[in-house]
């Protein structure tokens, strides 16, 4: 047995495991809704906004792409955090972490599924009947599959900061700022979806409308549970910030930073996500399709970032737990 | 307080609740021991591999140099 200045010795890091099936899964989602997106139909809709049989390649181009690295690395990142909770499951923080990685993983599937409906809907956008069912299943999925991965990610953030087992890691008074701010969110967001006039009938063929609900069914089903989406990913932002500022260890801190900053984002998008559908097609297209489009490629920018940062949090945290 | 016991507590302070799980390992993997097994002899050999490994995690030079001497001084006490 010699020490490691002996025998000049390195330590070493075994090699992370790739997450292939996550990985393959989104890539194989993407290839469908590749197909769906190029062999959708030019609408009237679409020649009314200029745009032509010629340059419709492009757009759609300039879209499925940014998806695909987007989806690759929401895998990556659910996959790499799944295979770190794994690694650590039968310890305290990592039935949190399991919490976490589960939620992450229903919130890159609603991501992927919700994207999915709305190929469809673009690829039969000819068939009216097909409109309105397809539609209201793309809220229910931009609304439920959230909601649902969110509250995971709370009980997992509530599960490592009780694992802390330090009083005053979480401070109540902190819930004051979130809910004014979700108050105010809120408020906007409904003005947003009752002043949208396409809320129910589309606005013009080939369109569809944002909702097809009565009003009452749509703050029922779509405003109170997005409401609730908002409150329980804030909530669950905060905690895992609380847990982070608090956890021991500057060098798991490092690392949990990244994921924690990351988790953030995710959850930050989507609010503006939501708040930036209820605009609905006619006011989000006020302004021409190039204003959008910059949106739209800004908002793929920052998702991208923040499941890159969740993936390279999720491998520090784990090359923490093999080096030898 | 048992040596390995103390060892952790110090890597706390640099690795949060992967302490333990890191120091279990290095002792086991480099010295071929079971935790509660080691001795003040064993602390020289288990600093450089903590050295090494640490070295791995972070750049910050000062940080592993600070852990190294705590563990060094908490073996001389």
């Amino acid at each position: 047995m010699s020490t490691a200045k002996e025998t000049g010795a390195s330590g070493k890091i075994a090699a992370l495991p790739f997450p292939v099936v996550p990985l393959a899964t989104a890539f194989c989602a993407w290839f469908a809704y590749v197909l769906l997106t190029f062999l959708s139909p030019v609408t009237d809709a679409l020649k009314a906004l200029g745009i032509t049989e010629e340059n419709i390649t492009s757009i759609r181009l300039s879209v499925v792409a940014p998806i695909l690295l987007i989806w690759a690395l929401a895998a990556w990142g659910a996959g790499s955090l799944a295979a770190y909770a794994q690694r650590i499951r039968r310890t305290d923080d990592g039935e949190g972490l399991a919490g976490i990685a589960c939620g992450l993983f229903v919130l890159v599937s609603g991501m992927m599924l919700g994207t999915l409906a709305g190929g469809v809907r673009s690829y039969l956008a000819l068939e009216p009947t097909i409109q309105a069912p397809f539609t209201i299943l793309n809220n229910a999925i931009a609304i439920f599959f959230p909601l649902a991965g969110l509250t995971l990610i709370l009980i997992g953030a509530r599960r490592l900061l009780s694992a802390l087992r330090r009083k005053g890691a979480w401070n109540p008074a902190i819930l004051f700022p979130v809910l004014v701010g979700v108050g105010f969110v809120a408020a906007v967001y409904l003005a947003l979806i009752m002043t949208n006039e396409n809320r129910q009938t589309p606005a013009g063929p080939g369109l569809a409308a944002a909702y097809y609900l009565p009003d009452w069914l749509t703050i029922l089903l779509v405003y109170l549970p997005a409401v609730a989406t908002w409150t329980v990913g804030l909530l669950a932002g905060t905690l895992l910030f609380a847990y982070e500022r608090h956890a021991t260890g500057v060098i798991y801190r490092q690392s949990l930073r990244l994921l924690v900053i990351g988790l953030n984002v995710v959850v930050f998008l989507g609010v503006f996500g939501h708040v930036l559908g209820a605009f609905g097609v006619t006011r989000l297209l006020a302004g021409g399709l190039a204003p959008l489009l910059f949106i739209v490629y800004v908002l793929l920018f920052v998702q991208a970032v923040g499941y890159a940062l969740i993936a390279l949090g999720a491998r520090k945290l784990s090359r923490i737990e093999i080096v030898v | 307080m048992h040596l390995f016991r103390e060892a952790v507590a110090i890597v706390q302070d640099y690795l949060g609740p992967a302490a333990e799980r890191f120091m279990t390992r290095q002792i086991e993997f480099h010295l071929k021991k079971k935790p509660d097994e080691i001795t003040k002899e064993d602390v020289e050999k288990l600093t450089e591999w903590v050295r090494v490994s640490l070295g791995l995690l972070t750049e910050d030079k000062k940080v592993v140099d600070e852990c190294v001497q705590r563990l060094q001084q908490a073996a001389r006490e």
